[in-house]
């Protein structure tokens, strides 16, 4: 029988909060996709670190801004 | 063969519920530029916001599952007129799915009013898994 396995999640939740794992290259590649000069990338944390893209919400509702230009870069929004 | 076409098929879906239950409620793939909301008569966007394949290869040319994100969006004159049918439709589309395609999650609605038409907007992207049949 295998021992017992113990995480170390403070040390998970320091690497989930640090390492970018190419987060900001993808964001960049989604914004490109998108003609809104409104739209932003943000930074955040929650219990990990978050880069977001920002779009008006009546041009995301009405058009789908967001979700195309995710869909254009080949990334599926919803689900990972 | 014909290329699927998942939002048709979602909108045929939800239109044959309604056609009896909310007659005076509409689906429609596209919204004209001059639409104005009308209390009463909220109109239901469906649209394919596109995606990915999920098994591609030459094997599988017009076979392979895409997973994408359908956009549900209700313009109407009011909030709460908007929040309704916008739960009408989940629900009606669940309990009268199109074959082929799987619904992968029905996340919480984007609420906003449109700075151009003054409509309100409830929106959700659904991410689907469309199987050609």
């Amino acid at each position: 029988m295998a021992g017992k396995v113990r995480l170390n999640k403070k040390v998970i939740g320091r690497i989930l909060k640090t390492v970018d794992g190419g987060k900001r290259a993808v964001a960049q590649k989604i914004l490109a996709n998108i003609d809104d000069p409104d739209a932003r990338i943000e930074v955040y944390t929650t219990d990990r670190e978050v880069v977001g893209i920002m779009v008006p919400a009546d041009s995301q509702a009405r058009d789908g801004v967001a979700t195309r230009a995710a869909s254009a870069a080949g990334i599926s929004p919803g689900k990972p | 063969m014909p290329q699927p076409d998942p939002a048709a098929a979602i909108k045929a879906a939800i239109e044959q519920v309604w056609d009896t239950d909310h007659a005076e409620w509409a689906v429609t793939l596209h919204v004209d530029d001059d639409y104005r909301p009308v209390a009463g008569s909220p109109v239901l966007l469906v649209a394919d916001d596109g995606g990915t394949t999920v098994h591609g290869g030459a094997w599988l040319v017009r076979k392979d599952m895409l997973r994408i994100v359908i956009r549900l969006t209700v313009f109407a004159a009011g909030r709460s007129e908007a929040r309704e049918v916008l739960d009408a439709a989940v629900d009606d589309l669940v309990a009268n799915r199109p074959a082929g395609i799987r619904i992968e999650n029905v996340p919480a609605a984007l609420e906003t009013r449109d700075r151009e038409t003054g409509a309100f907007l409830v929106s959700i992207t659904m991410p689907v898994i469309v199987r050609p049949l």
